[in-house]
C-alpha cells in the first residue's frame, strides 16, 4: 500500500506494507544509504535515524507508524560539499575505521545536541554508549562530538 | 575483456567505467629464470599492472590490497603519489578486483605495505623515470637536469612537459626491473605524513561506500538459511508455503544449501523465517564442552616440526617459570553481518564482495560452481572491519547460489545478525604453554596451538562443507585454520631450548 512520508524534508510515496521496517523503506525505495542494517533488533544503533528530531532505531520502527512525521537520515544532515557540523568534526577527526557505525554514531551525536547543545564528555560517552563501534574507535568518535558541539557553539 | 562489466567504481564513484587490459602473466624468455622482484612486482611483473598515466595528468593506481578500515588504500596512494611526485589528489585507486587488478592473494597479516606498497613504490619510481626519459628526448636535455613537481617535467630553461602530455609514447605494457632507486626517506613529502583518508568522506554523508549500499538495476533480495548445528543435513522443508509468500522469486535448494529470493528485502526476511520454521535437519555435531574445549584441543592429532633450537643452559640459581595460556573460539563479530551482490548472467558470474582475497575467492567459487575462472569476476567493495575474517567469502558465495538461480537478475544476499554470528570462520582457539628460567636465558614454549598465519586459500567454505557434515573441527574456525583445531604446535625442551612446530593432520572441513 502507498505509505507517505517525510524525509529530509520532503515528501515521498513509497509503496510498502506498513509492518515494513523504516530501515528498508529508506535504503531500498529511497536509496538513502546512511541508515545501516546490523543487528535488526536495536541493540547495534547503526540503523539510527531521527523522527522529529529524536533518535530511533529505525530497524524496527514500522514505516505505518511514522506517517506525517519528519525523518531525518545522515544524507539528511548535509552532504559531501556542505556537510552538517558533526559530519565535518568526524571527518576531521578521522573517527572511522571500517565507518559503518558511523552513521549511527552521527544520528544519535546529532539527537544529543538537539536536546544538549554544549554536552560535556560524559554527555556524549553516556549518549552514545547504545552505539556500537566493533572497530574502537570510540575516542575519536567522543572528540569529533565534542568538536561538533563547540563549532555549533560559534555558528 | 568480456568480463561482466559492472565495476565498483561505476557505483561508487561515477568515474565510469575504465576499462584496462594488461599482462597479469609476464613474458618470461623460456630457460631463463625470471629476475626477483621486490614486493609483489615479483608475481605482478607488468608496469602497467600498477599504474597508468592518463591524459589529464591524473594517475591511476591498481592494488589487488583491498580496504578494511585499516587506511591501506589512502597508504597505498600515497606510495604511488610520492615516487610518480604527483599530488595525491591526482590519484585514483582501483583496487581488489579480479578483472582489473594484480592479483596479491589475501589483504591479510599486515603484509599490505611491505607486498603492494613495495611494488608500488618501486614501479612507481621506475615510470617517473621513463617519463623523464621521455621528456628529455622531446625536448632535447639531459635527463638529469629534468625535475618534476606536481606531475610536470620542468627544464632549466623554461619549458615544461605535463605527465598527461606523454601518455602516447609511454609504454607501460613492460616487465619492471626494478633497478630505479625509489625516493630516499628525506626527501618524501607525502609518506610519512598524516594523510585524510580518501574512504572516510563518503562513509558520514551517505555515499555508496559499502557493498551493502550497492543497488544495480533489477537487483532482488536474497537469505540464506543455514544448519542449526554444523554437519547438519536438510531432510525437508516446506516449498509450496515460501514459494507462495508475497515476493518470493525463487526457493533455492542444493544439497544442504538453502536459500530464497524476494522482490523486496524484507520479503526475504520473512520468507526466510519461515524456511526455518519448517525445515527438518538430522545429523550434525556438537559443540565442544565449553570446561573440557582445551584437553579435546590438545588431544587433536599433530605435525610437528621444529621451529628453533637454542643451546642455553638454565643460569645456576635461576628460576624455572611455567604457564599455560587459552584463548576459547572467538567471533570476529563485525558490525555488519557479511553481505555480498551477485549476477549472473550468460554463463558469466560477478561478485561484489567484501571479501580480503578477491582472487582466491573466484578459484574457489570457480570450483565449486564448476565454472572457469575466467567467466568469474570477483569486485571488491567494502564492508565492516573484520578483524582477521569474516563471513564474506561465505555470503560472496551465498551470493553466487542464488544469482545462479534467478539467472540474469542481480541478488543482494545479505546476512542475518544470527548468520554472522553462528556461521563466521571464529578465530581459533589456542593453548599455549610457556616454560623457560627467570631470569631469561632461554624461551621454551610447550605445546601451543595458534592461528595460523592467513594463507592464499580460498576462504568461502563452500556449500559442500556444509552438507557433507563439518570434519573433525568443533567449530568452524578461520580460513587456514578451520581444517585445524590445533593448527600449530610449539614444543621445546627446557635445555637446550628447542621449538617446534607441528600441524594437525585433521582432515579439512571441505
Amino acid at each position: 500500500m502507498a505509505i507517505s512520508l517525510k524525509v529530509n524534508g520532503a515528501t515521498r510515496s513509497v509503496d510498502a506494507e506498513p509492518d515494513t521496517p523504516l530501515l528498508y523503506v529508506l535504503r531500498n525505495d529511497l536509496e538513502l544509504n546512511g541508515a545501516k542494517y546490523g543487528c535488526g533488533m536495536t541493540q547495534c544503533g547503526a540503523c539510527t535515524v531521527l523522527v522529529n528530531g529524536a533518535a530511533r532505531r529505525s530497524c524496527v520502527t514500522p514505516v505505518g507508524s511514522i506517517e506525517g512525521n519528519e525523518v531525518t537520515t545522515l544524507e539528511g544532515l548535509g552532504t559531501l560539499d556542505k556537510p552538517h557540523p558533526l559530519q565535518k568534526a568526524f571527518i576531521d577527526e578521522q573517527a572511522a575505521q571500517c565507518g559503518y557505525c558511523a552513521s549511527g554514531m552521527i544520528m544519535a551525536a546529532a539527537d544529543l545536541l538537539n536536546r544538549n547543545p554544549q554536552p560535556r564528555e560524559a554527555d556524549v560517552r553516556a549518549a552514545l554508549a547504545d552505539n556500537l563501534c566493533r572497530c574502537g574507535t570510540h575516542n575519536r568518535i567522543i572528540r569529533a562530538v565534542l568538536r561538533a558541539a563547540q563549532q555549533n557553539g560559534r555558528i | 575483456m568480456d568480463a561482466p562489466h559492472l565495476t565498483r567504481r561505476e557505483f561508487t564513484a561515477a568515474l565510469g567505467g575504465i576499462v584496462l587490459s594488461f599482462s597479469l602473466v609476464p613474458k618470461v624468455v623460456f630457460g631463463q629464470d625470471p629476475a626477483r622482484l621486490p614486493g609483489s612486482l615479483q608475481t605482478n611483473r607488468t608496469l602497467d599492472a600498477w599504474l597508468r598515466i592518463n591524459a589529464d595528468g591524473s594517475v591511476t593506481v591498481f592494488t589487488g590490497k583491498v580496504e578494511l578500515g585499516q587506511g591501506i588504500v589512502t597508504a597505498l596512494a600515497q606510495i604511488a603519489a610520492e615516487e610518480l611526485e604527483v599530488p595525491l589528489a591526482r590519484v585514483t585507486m582501483i583496487s581488489g578486483d579480479t578483472g582489473r587488478t594484480p592479483n596479491e592473494g589475501q589483504t591479510a597479516g599486515s603484509q599490505s605495505i611491505e607486498q603492494s606498497g613495495t611494488a608500488l613504490r618501486m614501479a612507481g619510481a621506475e615510470v617517473r623515470a621513463l617519463l623523464i626519459g621521455l621528456a628529455a628526448r622531446k625536448l632535447g636535455v639531459s635527463a638529469d637536469t629534468l625535475k618534476v613537481t606536481d606531475g610536470v617535467i620542468h627544464a632549466p630553461d623554461g619549458r615544461k612537459v605535463g605527465y598527461g602530455e606523454l601518455t602516447a609514447e609511454t609504454d607501460l605494457k613492460r616487465e619492471a626491473t626494478a633497478k630505479v632507486p625509489p625516493k630516499p626517506a628525506a626527501q618524501h613529502k607525502i609518506v610519512g605524513k598524516s594523510a585524510p583518508r580518501i574512504d572516510i568522506p563518503a562513509k558520514m554523508t551517505g555515499g555508496a561506500a559499502f557493498v551493502q549500499d550497492l543497488r544495480l538495476p533489477g537487483m532482488v533480495h536474497g537469505r540464506v538459511v543455514r544448519p542449526p548445528r554444523y554437519g547438519a543435513r536438510l531432510d525437508s522443508f516446506d516449498e509450496a508455503r515460501v514459494k507462495a509468500m508475497p515476493g518470493v522469486i525463487a526457493v533455492v535448494r542444493d544439497g544442504s544449501f538453502l536459500g530464497v529470493v524476494a522482490r523486496r528485502e524484507e520479503q526475504a526476511i520473512n520468507a526466510r523465517l519461515v524456511l526455518i520454521e519448517f525445515a527438518k535437519w538430522s545429523g550434525g555435531s556438537e559443540l565442544p564442552d565449553p570446561a573440557k574445549m582445551y584437553e579435546q584441543l590438545m588431544s587433536l592429532r599433530s605435525e610437528d616440526r621444529v621451529i628453533g633450537e637454542k643451546d642455553a643452559p638454565v643460569p645456576v640459581g635461576a628460576k624455572v617459570l611455567e604457564a599455560t595460556y587459552h584463548r576459547p573460539y572467538q567471533a570476529h563479530a563485525a558490525i555488519a553481518p557479511s553481505c555480498a551482490v551477485a549476477e549472473f548472467k550468460d554463463g558469466k558470474l560477478a561478485v561484489w564482495t567484501h571479501s580480503q582475497g578477491v582472487f582466491p575467492l573466484r578459484a574457489t567459487i570457480a570450483r565449486a560452481l564448476g565454472l572457469q575462472p575466467r567467466d568469474i569476476r570477483c569486485i571488491h567493495a567494502e564492508g565492516p572491519g573484520c578483524y582477521g575474517h569474516n563471513g564474506a567469502d561465505d555470503a560472496a558465495f551465498d551470493a553466487a547460489m542464488l544469482a545462479r538461480a534467478v539467472n540474469g537478475r542481480p541478488v543482494r544476499l545479505q546476512w542475518m545478525r544470527d548468520d554472522e554470528f553462528k556461521w563466521e570462520p571464529y578465530g581459533p582457539a589456542m593453548t599455549m604453554k610457556v616454560k623457560g628460567p627467570s631470569p631469561a636465558a632461554a624461551w621454551s614454549t610447550g605445546p601451543s596451538t595458534s592461528g595460523a598465519r592467513a594463507t592464499t586459500c580460498g576462504r568461502a567454505i563452500p556449500t559442500a562443507s556444509i552438507c557433507s557434515g563439518a570434519g573433525t573441527s568443533p567449530m568452524r574456525s578461520g580460513p587456514a585454520r578451520r581444517a585445524m583445531p590445533r593448527s600449530r604446535t610449539v614444543r621445546a625442551t627446557a635445555t637446550p631450548s628447542r621449538s617446534t612446530i607441528s600441524r594437525a593432520s585433521a582432515p579439512r572441513t571441505t
